[in-house]
């Protein structure tokens, strides 16, 4: 297979190539060449090698990452951008590249260089740089032991990505602009909306989706069109395009992060008029495989050149040409069970990593943060499903924290406890249920009683 | 009922808020980040139940939005003036 990426890396894009577009403006290969060679000056003229790269602006997110790359830095993709986390990845990186302040302070971070990413059109034109791109990844993603937990990604583990979704793809793509509801600070949105398209000469839009009425302008402003998102947007979408056949629709709607339901397919396919690609990965995988949701227990089938196998309690077993060892089987959390034609379907995870709306994290790491609190005894999280997938948090208070509760009222100690979570994690992983019992339910094993805990919320 | 509090109860209702009664919404505070605290998946949830509720149109400009939808007091100046237009 043809090396997509490394190939456009290494002669980088044509000067009429045109990189991202927004509703009032683009730019083209040329412009982006010359911003990422006076990039690559400034990288090169300093020995910080690990730089936290951060942009809401697509453009400016794939200069930094060229430039990086191009230099031989390591470049570190921070899972959120709280201060918590931020504080935690201090120590791992030696440089900042972003277009905005972020709350990194403290000594430790003062000597640090920055770079702040912007748009400049005043600089001398400038080539491509003359250089095998010798740079690499790394991203961050919650582990079963509920540290964050870091993924290394070296050039050739993204070419074989990028090359394997251009081969099984590019025909459903004729000319397509590429639009995302996710963002590319994560995998998923790094391959399928900067990574594949630059290297596939696919123009992106600069910006991120967030409202449907956002999406229906550019659908009917574009031809063809590929859709990136996720269940998040894709299950809301339907009612919101009052479930109508669209005149104008994407070309290819791909669909990643976490689990689409079947309702949620089938609403898309009606309003676009076909099924949505289901991906499914994960940060330390990369891309495992894909299908289209005929009904909820269509399989799904493993791209080329994977292998997949099931260990005794279930576990897939993962040989694949996107990891650090290609030849080296590795063993993921997800329960699988496959088929007589090698397909297979997806059956929970085996440890206590959720997601909610597609934000992985630790069941753990949450536990363990609440408990840190003064007024916090002992907590335990459970996840709900109903309205919508979501964590129910039920905390056993330390004598302070039971005349917190009576002194200021429930809603205050539950915002009070949200606060506190929110310096690790992302507000809409946060629960939205909050039960404060005498005692944590414990069995004789002194385990929590996960029947137990979910009943506390089943009233209602 | 005054539109404000059709608005809070419609958030409440909507995005199934536990422990929050109309009376703990500030009219003039932030609904998504710090303030009530709602979230980006509840902006697409509260987008669609206002557009159901108050038949008002929603910009396709997510800046324009954004200003519509950033406190109670807001949204009920932006659904005032689409029912002067009718």
């Amino acid at each position: 297979m043809k090396s997509l990426l490394k190939e456009w890396l290494g002669k980088g894009p044509a000067p009429a190539q045109l990189i991202s577009f927004n509703h009032h403006d683009i730019l083209t290969g040329a412009l982006f060449t010359t911003q990422v060679h006076h990039l690559w000056q400034r990288l090169n003229d300093t020995p910080a090698k690990r730089w936290l790269l951060s942009s809401e602006s697509s453009d400016l997110f794939a200069i930094g990452l060229c430039a990086g790359l191009l230099a031989g830095k390591e470049l570190v993709l921070p899972p959120n951008t709280q201060s918590g986390t931020l504080q935690g990845l201090a120590a791992h990186i030696d440089g900042v590249l972003s277009d905005v302040e972020l709350p990194l302070t403290g000594t430790e971070n003062a000597d640090k260089p920055w770079i702040m990413l912007k748009k400049e059109l005043s600089q001398p034109k400038a080539p491509w740089p003359d250089v095998s791109a010798s740079g690499s990844l790394t991203l961050y993603t919650s582990g079963s032991s509920g540290d964050a937990k870091p993924v290394h990604k070296t050039l050739s583990q993204l070419d074989a990505e990028v090359s394997t979704l251009e081969a099984t793809f590019a025909a459903a793509l004729p000319h397509c602009s590429v639009l995302a509801t996710v963002s590319h600070q994560h995998i998923y949105g790094l391959l399928f909306k900067i990574l594949w398209p630059l290297a596939a000469s696919r123009p992106f839009l600069s910006e991120q989706i967030e409202y449907p009425e956002t999406l229906s302008y550019y659908t009917a402003l574009l031809p063809n069109l590929c859709l990136i998102s996720s269940p998040a947007q894709l299950s809301r979408l339907p009612d919101a395009l009052e479930n109508e056949r669209q005149l104008h629709s994407p070309s290819l709607v791909f669909s990643s992060g976490g689990p689409l339901s079947e309702e949620a397919a089938h609403g898309i396919q009606k309003v676009y008029g076909s099924l949505p690609i289901e991906v499914y990965g994960s940060t330390e995988t990369g891309g495992i495989g894909w299908r289209r949701q005929a009904s909820a227990s269509e399989p799904w089938q493993a791209f080329p050149g994977i292998e997949i196998a099931s260990a005794g309690d279930g576990a897939l077993l993962l040989r694949s040409p996107y990891l650090e060892q290609p030849d080296k089987q590795m063993r993921c959390e997800d329960k699988i069970a496959i088929d007589d034609n090698g397909r297979f379907v997806l059956q929970g995870r085996l440890d206590r990593i959720v997601k909610i709306e597609e934000k992985r994290l630790s069941l753990v790491q949450m536990e363990a943060l609440l408990e840190r609190h003064p007024l916090v005894s002992r907590a335990a999280l459970v996840l709900l499903t109903e309205p919508r997938t979501q964590l129910g948090a039920v905390v056993e208070l330390s004598a302070e924290g039971k005349a917190w509760l009576a002194t200021n009222g429930k809603l205050a100690l539950n915002n009070q406890l949200k606060a506190h979570l929110l310096s690790e994690f992302e507000r809409v992983t946060l629960p939205r249920r909050w039960r404060y019992p005498d005692e944590l339910p414990l069995n004789q094993q002194g385990k929590r009683v996960h029947q137990t805990l979910i009943e506390l919320f089943t009233h209602d | 009922m005054t539109l404000q509090d059709q608005i809070k109860q419609l958030i409440i209702d909507a995005l199934d808020l536990e422990d929050v009664t109309i009376a703990d919404i500030d009219t003039e505070a932030a609904l998504f980040g710090d303030g009530l605290g709602l979230d980006s998946i509840d902006a697409l949830e509260l987008g669609l139940a206002i557009k159901k509720q108050f038949d008002v149109k929603i910009e396709a400009n997510s800046d324009a939005t954004k200003a519509h939808f950033y406190s109670v007091a807001t949204l009920a100046a932006f659904i005032e003036s689409q029912r002067g237009q009718g």
